[in-house]
């Protein structure tokens, strides 16, 4: 039977479709709106968490501090009544935080060793860290085998935990530090554990040398910037030379590689983290810019000042980072805080402060 | 059965005659003194020329009378019967009987003196009843029809017991005359059928009516040979499944497939729906690594393509599909969920037949056709573009938020018939999948994950049907995978590869060993050699039951190890299928014993230099299977199935760093029962209610309960060496589900369906039940479609599904040295995203061309542009949550032509 008109037209509009449709998708977007990104800071929180030294030994003592903020800038008024503990709870297996929930409770728990309360704490790390969060085995239990240690972190790193818990302004504020612990090598061989300790440097706080904004053409610092203006805003740390012990900048140091069995040299990453009371920043971190060059350099000892024959790395990348900023179109005082973290655990923290002119 | 019974009457006349005084003419003479007068001689005696049955009385036949009734019949000199009268009575209706046939019986004369003269006879009519058969009586007939298209098979050929064959006619008729009673084998092959052996029992004085539906042969040319069965067997049964068959024609209209039938499947009953991005097959509550995929009986290790957007098959390579949600035989093994198997059909061999299709997502093509007259091939070939064509015109983060799966396949068949029903073939098939998917809405840390399956098999499939109608295979086969996964959410890349070996051989035999008992038996094994490399973190990626949020950043604690393993089973089987009361009832017991050989090249992760130290155990599983058919009524079927199953722990899962080389054999056990009840020829309903208990509460033989639990986590706060995972869950799932289906029918078809699951799992012995991370309470689809003439369709699918479960954030904590907030969170899965409502509709247009045939559609899903909830995201601090959603309205436009 010949097809009527009608279906000759409808055939011939879905044969056009099949033709058309071979590249025409209707899409919408599907993520929704969450409001703010990190770096606005408009509530109570704390940005960073500081232990000094950054890497010590079990018994050792370290000192914390906590920088607390809000909309109206840093509180060291309620500051004063963070609670502080090392929490000795290993995670369980299927939690995938770094720090157990457990360990936020004001309750005298047998695996909270106090600290006290206040802006600041001080306390020894506790001397079987290396069995509860380190390579070392932890306690077996009556009648079983060996447990398994903990894994290290990408810099080869394990961390005590430090829980901080603030009851303030009608809100909650928990947070936790995490205090890189020296342990030893455990299954490596003698040879392994000199190389491993003539090259390792323990890890020291990074320093901030200026944060400022400056003039994304020239690099010249800015006194002021215009309301709705984007401006960079660099945050800077020294350079670290061959050979220096500890530096504020991005240290070398050796990683252990237990599959393997061998050490390598390594660079820290340095990571700015941005926080603003006002305006918005294009990116809540920054890196330094991977087409700076530099990095890490191997270098003999003998000749640029350290033991003959001795393997000496150096890190001469760049020494900032930039992020990009947009002041609120309302003149006032922005305040501005750069978080500059090392991928060993440290931190320093510096503020700055803008005037957003009309 | 019905007999035919014939009544006759025995002619049993008692023929007498009687000559009684003759009646002869005086002549007029002069009288003389009386004197010796001469008598007339009888010199011929009446013979009956013509007899004429008498009419038995209906009443007294009725009455079971039979009678004898004497008659005086007056013979004329030409034969014909001048006078009859009843001298000796049997009853009226005898009399009347006798009467009326004897007046018309012709005789040749009698003579006297040599001369025809009249006479008259006395003649006894005797009524006798007797059960006699005048001639053949047909007590065995039927018609041969087609199973799929219910059109008779004209040719056909029917053997009864080895020696008396019978052909149907254009109708699909046949018959057999005067078969004894009792039982009888009977065969039904001829061209174009797939022979099958059947029984009879025919009964005295009773013909029996007959319908046989059977398979067309895979050989049969049109369009039947391209005819896909989708099957959902609970259990899968030997002459008559209990299942849901929806053949190709009808699967590839159902919208949502996109003209794929092996996506029909995620619409069944008991099948949970995937979430969108993922092609995982959740069945009666199992993980979907728990449903094992077969595909001639080499296990595949996925049925669909990333996202579940294709199946990894052609579908026009495929004869049939069996989902079996549990309680299947021992012919399978190795996994404790369900069972998908696919049997592949022979390529055409009257022609060189083909297609093209294309729409957004893809582009296929298949070829197949004879070569010589033995011989035939086919080979099909995909390839995905949709990464590309999506990019096109969507938003960026729409492929940020759902992979976009690139993928493609390919199959190549040759197929040798060594003699009738004896083939050979080489059939080799390929997958690829890439899965990436990045989240670029924070620059500073761009999340990406990437997924890879690659795999491949070759195998030889040998098959035989003897005339008796058993049948012999033989299929060994090899196989790679390659899985590669990477992901980076923020914190330190995670990677795992895997490379597998798979060599496997299955064999069996099926036949009917006595009259009422078929027996399958036959070997399964399969050897799997892997080698693995992981690195990044322990919990990464998450498994099921690990408490975590969409987008999650996973802890930044790391390890790495590389390990090889090797498994393998040897699993003889063995399987009666028992008949009973009249084919009425079915038993089915199975039993499968299967050997486990697990090792590795370590048990214990790497400690300084010290050399690897490897492992190696062996488990033997015993799987006893029953199930059990009974039909009351030809419309009413009753189900039951029960058994226990094993699985080999994943060899991933088998590191020393990352799990446990010591993991157990998962066990479980199914129960089942249901029914299904044809309403009319074409609707049906069915209901199937199901229970599962697996891992350390399922029971096994001669070792009770608690020795194969499920792997999961160790939830020591420091975990034992090597022990990072353990074999101390347990599973439980129940439920039941209705289905309502018309077959096709006037161009119409669809079906209704409705499930009720609830799975939980325990992680350990004192840990609390929580819900299965795939629980979906509530599934219900109803699928139409619809074909009003002159090549067009529509069809409408309509789903609602209950939201997977999720574990609700009670609050977070900054983390200083990662500069990232961690949740915490309240009771495991005790909350669910919002349920799934979705209603897609499906146009198409075919034109016909003799040789060519052409077909447009348009597949919109979503029409209503629902946005329905696929997970919970939260901000960076977990103060603020909300729903992403799913893929909105999304039309497909496709295109095929076959040739």
């Amino acid at each position: 039977m010949a097809a009527s008109t009608t279906e000759r037209v409808i055939g011939v509009l879905l044969a056009a479709g099949v033709l058309a449709g071979l590249g025409v998708v209707v899409g919408a977007g599907c993520a929704p709106d969450l409001g703010a990104p990190p770096s606005q800071v408009s509530s109570l929180r704390i940005l960073a968490i500081s232990g000094t030294p950054a890497e010590a030994k079990p018994g050792t003592m370290v000192a914390y501090s906590a920088l607390l903020v809000d909309g109206t800038g840093e509180r060291p008024d309620l500051a004063a009544g963070i609670h502080w503990a090392f929490c000795n709870q290993p995670k369980p297996l299927s939690d995938l935080d770094d720090v157990t929930a457990a360990c936020f409770t004001l309750d005298s728990e047998s695996f909270l060793t106090d600290l006290g309360q206040g802006p600041t704490a001080t306390g020894a790390l506790p001397l079987q860290a290396c069995s509860l969060f380190g390579p070392d085995a932890p306690p077996s239990m009556a009648g079983m085998p060996a447990g398994r240690p903990a894994d290290p972190d990408p810099s080869g790193g394990y961390y005590q935990p430090v829980r901080l818990i603030l009851q303030a302004a009608g809100q909650l504020v928990l947070a936790a530090e995490e205090s890189r612990i020296t342990c030893g090598l455990p299954g490596a061989t003698s040879t392994t554990l000199a190389s491993f300790t003539s090259e390792y440097q323990p890890n020291t706080n990074p320093t901030i040398t200026s944060v400022v904004a400056v003039d994304a053409q020239t690099g010249s610092p800015l006194a002021s910037v215009a309301a709705g203006q984007t401006v960079t805003l660099r945050t800077s740390w020294p350079a670290c030379a061959p050979g220096m012990t500890s530096c504020g900048g991005a240290e070398a140091y050796a990683l252990y590689d237990e599959q393997s069995q061998t050490v390598t040299p390594r660079c820290e990453a340095m990571t700015v983290s941005w926080f603003a009371t006002t305006g918005t920043f294009a990116v809540d971190r920054s890196s330094p810019d991977a087409g700076a060059g530099g990095g890490l350099q191997v270098l003999d000892g003998g000749v640029d000042g350290g033991a003959p024959g001795a393997v000496v790395a150096a890190c001469d990348g760049a020494t900032f980072a930039d992020g990009q900023w947009t002041a609120p179109t309302t003149p006032g005082t922005a305040l501005v805080w750069a978080v500059l973290r090392d991928d060993r655990g440290g931190v320093a923290w510096q503020r700055y402060s803008i005037d957003v002119t009309p | 059965m019905r007999g035919v019974i014939s009544r006759s009457l025995r002619r049993a006349a008692a023929l007498s005659v009687l000559v009684l005084s003759a009646a002869l003419p005086s002549p007029a003479v002069a009288q003389k003194p009386p004197a010796a007068a001469k008598q007339p001689k009888l010199t011929k005696l009446p013979k009956l020329v013509k007899f004429v049955e008498a009419t038995y009385p209906e009443e007294e036949k009725a009455a079971g009378r039979a009678a004898s009734v004497t008659l005086e019949i007056a013979i004329s000199e030409t034969g014909a019967v001048t006078d009859a009268l009843v001298t000796v009575p049997a009853s009226p209706a005898f009399d009347a009987a006798a009467l009326a046939a004897v007046r018309q019986f012709v005789f040749d004369p009698a003579e006297i003196d040599d001369k025809p003269a009249p006479v008259k006879i006395t003649y006894r009519y005797d009524f006798v009843l007797k059960v006699e058969p005048t001639g053949p009586v047909v007590n065995l007939a039927g018609v041969v029809r087609n199973r799929r298209t219910k059109q008779p098979i004209p040719g056909a050929v029917i053997t009864l017991d080895d020696k008396t064959k019978a052909t149907a006619d254009e109708k699909g008729h046949f018959e057999f005359t005067d078969v004894p009673a009792g039982k009888h084998a009977v065969q039904i092959a001829g061209p174009g059928v797939a022979p099958v052996l059947t029984e009879e029992t025919i009964e005295e004085k009773k013909k029996l009516e007959v319908k046989y539906s059977v398979e067309p042969k895979e050989e049969e040319k049109g369009e039947d040979a391209a005819e896909l069965e989708v099957v959902v067997v609970i259990p899968k049964l030997q002459k008559e499944a209990a299942s849901t068959q929806i053949v190709a024609s009808e699967g590839r209209r159902v919208p949502g497939t996109q003209g794929d039938t092996l996506k029909v499947v995620q619409n069944l009953p008991g099948v949970a729906r995937a979430a969108a991005g993922s092609g995982a097959l959740v069945v009666w509550g199992a993980a979907p690594a728990d449903t094992r995929v077969y595909v001639d009986g080499v296990r595949i290790p996925a049925l669909y393509h990333g996202g579940g957007v294709r199946a990894t098959i052609n579908s026009d390579m495929v004869r049939s599909l069996d989902l079996v949600p549990g309680g299947y035989g021992p012919e399978y093994g190795r996994g404790i969920g369900g069972l998908v198997t696919i049997d592949t059909r022979a390529p055409r061999t009257d022609t060189i037949h083909g297609y093209v299709a294309a729409d957004i997502i893809d582009a296929a093509t298949m070829v197949e056709g004879p070569i010589g007259d033995k011989t035939s091939f086919a080979a099909a070939f995909r390839k995905s573009y949709l990464d590309r064509s999506i990019s096109a015109v969507t938003k960026q983060d729409v492929s940020d938020l759902f992979p976009i799966p690139q993928y493609g396949d390919a199959q190549v068949r040759l197929i040798r018939t060594l003699r009738e029903n004896e083939t050979l073939e080489l059939f080799a098939l390929g997958s690829s999948d890439r899965l990436t998917r990045v989240d670029s809405s924070d620059p500073s840390t761009i999340k990406t994950e990437n997924t890879g399956l690659d795999f491949g098999r070759v195998m030889l499939k040998y098959r035989y049907q003897t005339p008796e109608g058993s049948t012999v295979w033989l299929t060994p086969s090899i196989g790679r995978d390659i899985s590669t996964y990477t992901s980076d959410f923020g914190g330190p890349a995670s990677t795992l590869d895997i490379t597998s070996n798979v060599y496997a051989l299955r064999s069996g035999w099926r036949g009917r060993v006595a009259s009422s008992m078929v027996v399958t038996s036959g070997v399964d094994i399969e050897a799997t050699t892997s080698a693995m490399s992981r690195t990044g973190a322990l919990t990464s990626p998450p498994r099921e039951g690990d408490i975590h949020v969409f987008g999650q950043p996973g802890p930044d604690k790391v390890n790495a190890d590389a390990w090889q393993t090797t498994i393998m089973t040897l699993a003889p089987f063995g399987q009666v299928d028992w008949s009973l009361f009249d084919d009425r009832l079915h038993v089915t017991p199975g039993l499968r014993v299967e050997p486990y050989f697990v090792s590795g090249s370590r048990s214990l992760p790497v400690v300084g230099a010290n050399p690897s130290i490897g492992f190696g155990h062996e488990t033997t599983a015993i799987d006893p299977r029953i199930s059990v058919r009974f039909s009351p009524i030809k419309a009413l079927t009753f189900k039951a199935a029960a058994g226990i199953y094993h699985q080999a722990p994943a060899p991933e899962d088998l590191s020393a760093v990352f799990g446990n080389p010591n993991l157990t054999l998962s066990a479980a056990d199914h129960v089942l029962g249901g029914a299904t009840y044809g309403i009319t020829e074409g609707l049906t309903v069915e209901a199937v209610g199901f229970y599962s208990v697996s891992g350390l509460n399922a029971w096994e033989v001669g070792q009770g309960t608690g020795n194969s639990g499920l792997s999961s986590r160790s939830a020591l706060p420091t975990p034992l060496i090597a022990q990072a995972l353990v074999s101390e869950g347990s599973g439980r799932s129940y439920g039941g589900q209705v289905l309502l289906r018309q077959a096709l029918f006037k161009g119409f078809f669809g079906w209704a369906s409705y499930s009720l699951i609830r799975s939980e799992r325990q992680d350990h012995p004192d840990a609390p039940v929580r819900l299965f991370d795939f629980d979906q309470t509530h599934v219900f689809t109803v699928v139409a479609s619809y074909e009003p003439g002159h090549g067009f369709e529509v069809g409408a699918r309509f789903r609602y599904a209950s939201g997977y479960p999720r574990t609700p954030v009670a609050g977070a904590f900054y983390d200083s040295r990662r500069d990232i907030y961690e949740p915490y969170f309240g009771a495991q899965n005790s909350i669910r995203i919002p349920s799934f409502v979705a209603l897609d509709l499906r146009a198409a247009k075919r034109w016909d061309f003799g040789r060519i045939k052409l077909e447009a559609y348009v597949d919109v899903q979503n029409v209503s542009n629902q946005k329905n909830a696929e997970d919970i995201v939260y901000n960076y601090d977990y103060s603020k949550q909300s729903y992403i959603t799913g893929l909105p309205i999304l039309p497909v436009f496709g295109g095929r032509l076959d040739y």
